[in-house]
C-alpha cells in the first residue's frame, strides 16, 4: 500500500525521530478533535479528560508504530475511539443524566431551533443513542470525516456508516421535534426499533 | 440513560435521505426545493453544528496533558496519580512523590503526636538494658558528652563518649537516671519542632559519605530496647537532629527501615513516633 499524502507527513517524521517538539505541535493540533471525540462518547467531563490523557499519552507512545498506510488524523481518531470504547467497556457504563428522574427533560418547544441551541441538551439527547449511532455522528460531524474514513475507522462497511448516520440523526430530530413520534405521513417505511 | 420515548428509526423517509445528503455535500441543492426538505435540511444542519462544536478545556489543562503524553513517550517515566491522571516527567514525578512523602509524614506526625504519651507510658515499663547498633561517624559528630552535659549536667555522666572513626563501634546506651524519666515537674520539649529537621536528615541517612552529620549516635541516652520497642524495629542510624544550639541538641532522630522516631534525650518518654517514611 503507498503512502498516504498527509499534511503531518514532517511533524510525523520528526516526531518518529524523537522530536519531543515536533510530537507536541502534532498531538496541539490534534487536541481539538481527540478531546471533541472523548467529551462526546464519554458522557461526562471527568472520563472525557481521562480518556483524552490516555489517547495521547498512546499516541506519543505508539507513534513510531504509525506506518502511514492511513492520514495520521485517521490512525489517531481510530486511536481515541478504540480507548474510548475500551474505557467505556471496563466502566460498563449506561449514561445517567442529569436530572434526578432518569428521564430528559425536554420541553416540546413548537421551535426547534430553540432546543437544538441548547448544547447541553443535545449532549443529553446524544447519550440516548447506543455507541454505534454516536460514534458515527461525532467521527462525521466532529471529525469531518467522510463515510470512507468513518468506514476505515471503525471497520465497518460504507453502508453501515451510512444508514447509521442517517438513522441517528433522524432519531435525534425527531425527539427533539415531537418527542420521536413518528410522523405517519412521511414514514413510510417506519419501522421503529426500541432500545 | 434510557428515555421510553426515544428510538432509533430502522429507516427514514426518502425526503429526510435527500436532507441529510444536501447537509452532508454529497448532493446539491434542487432547484425549487419543497418546504418541507428545506425544514428537514435546517434542522439536520443545526444537529451537525451542535455536535461538532465542543467546549475546550482550559488551554492549561490541555497543555499539561499534552506535556504529560510528550513526557510518557520521551522519558518512559508514567508516575500515576489519581485516577488515569500521569505525571508529566521523572523530575515532576519525584517532586510530587517528595509532597506526597511530607503529607504523608504530616498525616503521620498528626496521629503519633496523640498517640506517643500513650505509647510511652507503656512502654516505660520494658526493663532497660543495652544493644549494639552499628555506626559510622566523621568529625563532625557532635560530642555527645559535651553537649548532654550542658543540657542535663551531671546525667551526662551516664553517657559513654563518642568515637571518632565509629567503624563498627559497638556503643552501649547507659541507663537512664530515674531523675530524667521520673521527675513530675520536667516539661516536655515539643518534639514536633523537630520534624522539619529531622525529615531533611532522612538524605543524611540515604547517603552517608555525602553527609555533614554522624550517622550514628555512639551511645544513646535511652535504653535500646525501648527505643527499639518504640520505633517497632531495629535501630539502623541515629543521628541529633540539630548541632546548631545546645538545647536543640537533646533531640535525636532515630531511624529503622522504615520508621523515624524522635527522642527528647533528657526524657526518654518523650518520644515521637513517626511511621513508613523511610523509602
Amino acid at each position: 500500500m503507498s503512502e498516504i499524502v498527509d499534511p503531518d507527513n514532517k511533524l510525523i517524521s520528526a516526531a518518529q525521530n524523537g522530536d519531543s517538539q515536533a510530537l507536541e505541535i502534532l498531538l496541539k493540533n490534534h487536541y481539538e478533535k481527540i478531546w471533541g471525540i472523548c467529551k462526546r462518547l464519554m458522557i461526562n467531563d471527568q472520563d472525557a479528560l481521562d480518556a483524552t490523557q490516555e489517547s495521547l499519552i498512546a499516541i506519543a507512545t505508539r507513534i513510531n508504530k504509525f506506518e502511514r498506510r492511513s492520514k495520521f488524523s485517521t490512525w489517531l481518531y481510530r486511536v481515541t475511539t478504540n480507548i474510548c470504547f475500551d474505557e467505556l467497556r471496563k466502566k460498563s457504563r449506561i449514561p445517567i443524566p442529569d436530572s434526578e428522574s432518569g428521564q430528559l427533560e425536554i420541553s416540546i418547544d413548537p421551535s426547534f431551533e430553540n432546543q437544538i441551541d441548547d448544547k447541553l441538551l443535545i449532549n443529553e439527547v446524544l447519550n440516548l443513542l447506543p455507541n454505534e449511532f454516536k460514534t458515527v455522528l461525532v467521527l462525521r460531524d466532529l471529525c469531518d470525516l467522510n463515510y470512507d474514513e468513518i468506514s476505515e475507522i471503525l471497520n465497518i462497511p460504507i453502508g453501515t456508516v451510512r444508514s447509521r448516520i442517517s438513522r441517528g440523526r433522524s432519531a435525534i430530530s425527531n425527539y427533539l421535534t415531537n418527542g420521536n413520534q413518528p410522523d405517519s405521513s412521511e414514514r413510510q417505511k417506519g419501522n421503529y426499533e426500541r432500545f | 440513560m434510557k428515555d421510553s420515548n426515544f428510538s432509533i428509526p430502522e429507516n427514514i423517509s426518502n425526503l429526510e435521505e435527500l436532507a441529510i445528503s444536501i447537509v452532508d455535500g454529497e448532493v446539491p441543492l434542487p432547484e425549487e426545493p419543497s418546504q418541507l426538505l428545506l425544514d428537514h435540511i435546517k434542522k439536520f444542519e443545526l444537529i451537525k453544528k451542535t455536535l461538532g462544536d465542543v467546549d475546550l478545556p482550559s488551554s492549561a489543562m490541555s497543555d499539561t496533558q499534552i506535556q504529560i503524553a510528550v513526557s510518557a513517550a520521551t522519558d518512559e517515566v508514567i508516575v500515576p496519580l489519581k485516577r488515569n491522571r500521569f505525571f508529566a516527567s521523572k523530575t515532576t514525578g519525584a517532586i510530587a512523590a517528595s509532597i506526597a512523602l511530607l503529607l504523608l509524614i504530616s498525616g503521620a506526625l498528626m496521629t503519633t503526636r496523640n498517640s506517643s504519651k500513650t505509647d510511652t507510658e507503656h512502654l516505660a515499663s520494658i526493663t532497660t538494658d543495652s544493644s549494639t547498633v552499628s555506626s559510622e561517624s566523621s568529625e563532625k559528630v557532635i560530642p555527645l558528652q559535651s553537649s548532654m552535659d550542658e543540657i542535663i549536667g551531671e546525667s551526662a555522666e551516664s553517657l559513654s563518649e563518642p568515637t571518632e572513626s565509629g567503624d563498627d563501634a559497638q556503643a552501649t546506651g547507659g541507663a537512664i537516671p530515674e531523675s530524667e524519666i521520673d521527675s513530675p515537674d520536667q516539661q516536655n520539649l515539643d518534639l514536633s519542632a523537630y520534624e522539619t529537621q529531622a525529615i531533611e536528615l532522612i538524605s543524611e541517612v540515604l547517603i552517608p559519605e555525602s553527609s555533614t552529620y554522624s550517622t550514628t549516635i555512639e551511645s544513646l541516652p535511652c535504653p535500646s530496647e525501648l527505643i527499639q520497642s518504640i520505633l517497632n524495629e531495629p535501630i539502623i542510624h541515629s543521628l541529633w537532629v540539630s548541632q546548631d544550639s545546645a538545647i536543640e541538641s537533646q533531640v535525636i532522630a532515630i531511624f529503622g527501615n522504615e520508621n523515624l522516631l524522635l527522642l527528647d534525650s533528657t526524657n526518654c518518654e518523650n518520644t515521637l513516633l513517626i511511621e513508613g517514611i523511610m523509602p
